[in-house]
């Protein structure tokens, strides 16, 4: 037990001491149940999970800036052909990717090569068919434990701006790309508002600086637009063409000049910083849960020690409070009915506001048609069924979210209604990641300062919510567009061809339904699949989490009831040098718990 | 068979004594435009580079270019005799504004004009282009700003001053965003400019910079400009998609001696000159440079990164030995050519239709506006519109229109045959035949009368296609009628 001295500027690197202590005392105590979850926690702090969604419109440089921000090329940049999939780049130890392709039922292992476009790059058709490409690389900048999402760009962002801002749901940061041509459009800056007040960290970047010789004129315009717009920030110029030179000739200056040292520096106190901060939050959690159960036995002993004659009622009870949560453990439980039940009713509720939402889209689209002038209409229709599908996406995920964390605090509530006075609180719960693509698993948003509140947590940073997230953008990639045949315009109309149109009109609302009919009902053939999978996850996950709780618990008590046992049966002449010994042991952690609060007072 | 413009004029001649004042005096003006040269827009979103574009047509540094946004009213280029520069009120009152020209680039003190109530502004200039095309400088769409986005969509909508004055439209854009293309399908909306492969077309401007700069950088717009024209969201919209390079079309077309010097000179640092050329930040501050840095500047403004790149090559490797050399293969990279060769093709040959069509549609709008109180008004009205359905020339854009878009399931052949029979030169030119030949002439377009009068009524027909075949058969029987007529006198 050392460290008490908090060094003021790194409370992760005092965090991550503590850690260890609480590794050492749990190994100490032969508690590698208890050990484990900490050294999760330290991996945790040590290379902190944080997303991070590069969006913008098409063709502003955005895969470029993230092979600027990785060093190495592993985003195909085209001159023609706009990224259409979206790309989840994090770090793995060797060179690894994943294809999901729409409406298919698992992901599939491909050469690396084909996301990186080395040689492998698929055709547009095949590329349409793509839902999401997840690249594990071996690199530095993905092994600080960032995740660089490269989304598709949108057309135009305030028309899909449910779509792009649902990317948000997920990160914990974005990087908005605008190029240096010009100052941000309308389109631009609306969407911007909105984005900021989803996510926390929202950064904008001026790319493309080395083509353009007024990059600081448009900077300092769009450091104003931004300002007017209540976003004081300011823009940050790169330039990926000249980091790519840089990094390959060694050219320390010419990296300075590319802006991407700045932007590395943003990022790291703008989001590293934070994710650290939560991180080590939860480890803290952890620590205090570990540190508690370890004094359980040692407080039994002692017990037994210093008042031999109590040491049989105490024994029985501890007996029966095993008993208790043994039986908490067994099939039939009810906070296991509880999470069954409460799963279940998600997925249907879930489900049915889903199909509800889509039945108003449907019928929102016949209103519409009804009336509508498709010569004219048609893209602006298009473009609101796409939003309002991406609006009821994103209702989903949220009420999945929610939804989930409820169950979790029942759970709680009912082990709690059951056991009252089992030993440590069920504090945390699980974390809402598919551990099958996570390498580790991670959780977000905290209460602050709740030791023994629910620590709710959000999809930020799930793979759940990456999965929706590139659902969404397959809900901008489903062609939506019958222009050919429907965009004819009226244009040099004569009466004739007039009254042939006015036929026709019919025959293209007919065709006009039939095609949102069919994108509806791919869109949700997607969405309700990934859906089912996050439910059947989230429920395998939490009830995992809770039956490793309650094992914990009940090596705790099994352990405290040797421990009072051993007490009991200590020869008298041992007793005081064995009470003096465990009394050091009850300070030693004492002095953590302590060292704990205070540290969590410090973040 | 007498021309829909001559046709036109008559009936509004006879017509003007019995309507009232207002209205006489609002058609005399819209009749005034059968005289005057084809009113060509330019527009675009606020990034498209729609004012460097506009001075590569001009020939001259008319229209304001730099990195904000300068354009805020709607400006036209007229041909005039002198130099002049006017803003119109909307009582129709012309202001005389003052201008100089300040290194080449004209400077117009519009600063004290207030920002509404301000129609255009009339650049009258004696320059060559003009007198075949009117330019209007339209401000850029999408604007960061609320009140110049409201300006910007009431200017193109308000009637003299906007697009419904124009009669054909070129619209620049980066890429085919989603918002350009509604903004082309907003176009067809009648009340304004009535845009249709007949007469609009897209440009990709800023080619270059989509290649990042790079000496290859065109051909990358080459490719992409192709692709656009095959796209169905565009191809019932635009005649077609050419990629060009304002600046340096505007560079090349403007180039002086003095800059030619300048590039020699830096083509002779070569290994300095690649370092210089990674970045716009690197070649301003090129310390070692062999030119003074203010000339660095004006190089940078004036060509581009993808310019110098492009120049500098050309230089270094003995391609170009003279201005003039380096002038011609700027502006052949620059697309400005091929955009002229577009512009003739597609609008310049049609022009007469296009314009007469406009105006036209101008005088029944306001015979429609005028005929619920005027009997005249009435009176005019049905004339017109007795005048649309029976003239063969609108008959035949309509035709044109219904094949560039497919509506009437024409082969690429037939489409091209229409192009021809719709563009309004010689007899020989709308067969396609080699040249005038009386008899020929007559016996060719009598045989492809006969070729689509044949096709009329087919069962598996549309109206729209019997349609379309009525009116080219007819448009053959013209030309037979009109050369037996020449023959025979």
């Amino acid at each position: 037990m050392t460290t008490t001295e908090l060094p003021a500027e790194a409370p992760w690197a005092a965090v991550l001491d503590l850690v260890e202590v609480g590794i050492g005392a749990a190994n100490a105590h032969g508690r590698d149940d208890l050990e484990e979850p900490l050294r999760v926690a330290r991996l945790r702090l040590m290379r902190p999970q944080s997303v991070i969604a590069v969006v913008g419109e098409f063709k502003q440089g955005k895969s470029s800036l993230i092979n600027g921000l990785v060093g190495e090329e592993l985003c195909p940049v085209h001159d023609d052909v706009a990224t259409t999939t979206t790309t989840v780049l994090r770090y793995g130890d060797s060179a690894r990717c994943l294809v999901t392709r729409h409406g298919a039922d698992a992901a599939e292992e491909v050469d690396p090569a084909f996301a990186t476009g080395i040689g492998l790059r698929p055709s547009p058709d095949e590329a349409a068919a793509i839902q999401r490409i997840e690249l594990e690389w071996p690199n530095r900048f993905l092994a600080t434990g960032i995740t660089l999402i490269d989304t598709p760009g949108a057309g135009s962002a305030s028309r899909d701006a449910g779509l792009a801002l649902a990317f948000l749901r997920v990160a914990d940061a974005l990087i908005f790309v605008t190029d240096a041509s010009a100052p941000l459009s309308g389109d631009e800056l609306d969407f911007l508002k909105s984005a900021s007040a989803y996510c926390p960290v929202v950064m904008c970047c001026l790319a493309k600086t080395d083509l353009y010789p007024h990059w600081r004129e448009v900077q300092s315009i769009d450091e104003s637009l931004l300002a007017g717009a209540g976003l004081p920030a300011r823009p940050i110029p790169v330039s990926a063409a000249l980091r790519i030179i840089a990094l390959k000739e060694g050219d320390a200056g010419l990296n300075r000049e590319s802006g991407f040292p700045e932007l590395l520096q943003v990022l790291s106190t703008g989001v590293l910083e934070e994710t650290k901060r939560l991180a080590a939050h939860r480890a803290l959690l952890d620590l205090d849960a570990a540190v508690h159960q370890i004094r359980l036995p040692v407080l039994a002993e002692l017990q037994a020690l210093k008042s031999p004659d109590l040491a049989a009622p105490a024994l029985a009870e501890l007996q029966s409070r095993r008993d208790r949560v043994e039986q908490l453990r067994q099939a039939g439980s009810r906070w296991g009915s509880v999470l069954a039940e409460g799963f279940s009713d998600l997925a249907n509720e879930t489900d049915y506001r889903f199909r509800g939402a889509l039945r108003e889209l449907n019928k929102k689209v016949d209103r519409i048609l009804e009336t509508a002038d498709l010569r004219h209409d048609w893209v602006q229709i298009s473009g609101e069924v796409r939003t309002d599908m991406a609006l009821a996406v994103r209702e989903l995920v949220r009420s999945l979210e929610e939804g989930s964390a409820d169950i979790a605090r029942r759970v709680v509530s009912v082990i709690a209604e059951d056991e009252a006075e089992i030993a440590v609180p069920v504090v945390a719960w699980p974390d809402i990641d598919v551990s099958r693509y996570w390498t580790e698993k991670e959780q977000r948003e905290l209460s602050l300062g709740a030791h023994a509140g629910l620590g709710y947590a959000s999809l930020k940073g799930a793979q759940g919510g990456i999965i929706l997230a590139s659902v969404m953008a397959g809900v901008a990639g489903v062609v939506l567009s019958t222009t050919a045949t429907l965009g004819v315009g009226a244009v040099f109309g004569g009466k004739q061809i007039w009254d042939e149109r006015k036929k026709k009109t019919t025959q293209r609302r007919q065709q006009a339904r039939t095609v949102v009919r069919q994108f509806i009902d791919d869109v949700q053939f997607d969405v309700s699949k990934t859906t089912r999978d996050m439910v059947r996850d989230l429920q395998r996950l939490q009830r995992e989490h809770f039956a490793t709780e309650l094992a914990q618990r009940i090596r705790t008590q099994t352990e405290a009831m040797e421990a009072s046992q051993r007490g009991a049966q200590t020869a008298r002449e041992n007793v005081s040098r064995r009470v003096a010994e465990l009394e050091q042991t009850i300070q030693g952690t004492d002095q953590l718990l302590k060292s704990t609060s205070a540290l969590r007072g410090s973040l | 068979m007498i021309p829909l413009a001559e046709r036109l004029e008559v009936l509004c001649q006879t017509a003007r004594p019995s309507l009232p004042l207002e209205a006489a005096n609002e058609i005399d003006a819209a009749l005034e435009r059968l005289r005057g040269p084809l009113r060509l827009a330019v527009a675009g979103r606020v990034k498209a580079g729609k004012s460097t574009l506009l001075n590569a047509l001009l020939g001259e540094r008319l229209a304001p270019t730099d990195a904000g946004e300068r354009t805020r009213f709607v400006t036209w280029y007229e041909h005039g005799p002198g130099y002049q520069v006017f803003a119109e009120r909307e009582d129709g009152e012309l202001l005389p504004l003052r201008f100089e020209r300040n290194d080449d680039e004209l400077v117009i003190n519009e600063s004290e004009l207030p920002d509404t109530g301000i129609l255009r502004l009339i650049v009258r200039w004696p320059t060559a282009r003009l007198r075949r095309f009117t330019l209007i400088d339209t401000p850029g769409l999408g604007s960061a700003s609320p009140a110049r986005r409201a300006a910007a969509a009431g200017l193109l909508a308000a009637g003299q001053g906007g697009l419904r004055a124009a009669d054909a439209v070129v619209y620049l854009m980066q890429h085919a965003h989603r918002s350009d293309v509604a903004f082309l399908e907003a176009f067809r909306d009648p009340s304004l400019v009535d845009a249709s492969p007949v007469n609009a077309l897209a440009l990709l401007s800023r080619a270059d910079e989509i290649g990042g700069g790079r000496p290859d950088a065109m051909e990358s717009g080459l490719r992409i400009a192709e692709r656009y024209r095959m796209d169905p969201a565009l191809k019932g919209l635009v005649g077609t998609v050419l990629p060009v390079c304002g600046l340096l079309a505007e560079s090349a077309v403007t180039l002086r001696e003095e800059e030619y010097e300048l590039l020699v000179r830096l083509s002779l640092a070569d290994p300095e000159a690649d370092q210089a050329l990674l970045s716009a930040d690197r070649f301003r501050s090129w310390d070692a440079s062999p030119v003074l840095p203010a000339s660095l500047d004006l190089l940078l403004d004036r060509f581009g990164m993808f310019g110098l790149r492009y120049a500098l090559r050309a230089i270094a490797g003995g391609e170009v030995n003279t201005s003039l050399d380096l002038a011609r293969l700027l502006l052949e990279v620059s697309g400005l050519p091929a955009l002229d060769r577009a512009l003739e093709l597609q609008f310049g040959s049609r022009a007469s239709r296009l314009i007469s069509y406009s105006v036209l549609r101008d005088v029944t709008s306001i015979a429609n506006r005028i005929a619920a109180d005027s009997e005249a008004g009435r009176d005019l009205l049905y004339a017109l519109e007795e005048l649309a359905s029976s003239s063969h020339e609108v008959d035949e854009l309509r035709v044109l229109h219904l094949a560039v878009t497919g509506e009437n399931g024409f082969t690429a052949q037939e489409t091209a045959e229409v192009e021809r029979l719709a563009s309004g030169g010689d007899a020989h030119e709308r067969l396609g035949t080699g040249g005038p030949g009386g008899e020929d002439t007559r016996r060719l377009a009598i045989y492809r009368a006969a070729a689509w009068r044949a096709r009329v009524g087919d069962p598996l027909h549309d109206p729209i296609q019997d349609y379309s075949c009525e009116v080219l058969t007819r448009s053959y029987e013209a030309i037979a009628a009109e050369a037996a007529g020449r023959a025979s006198t």
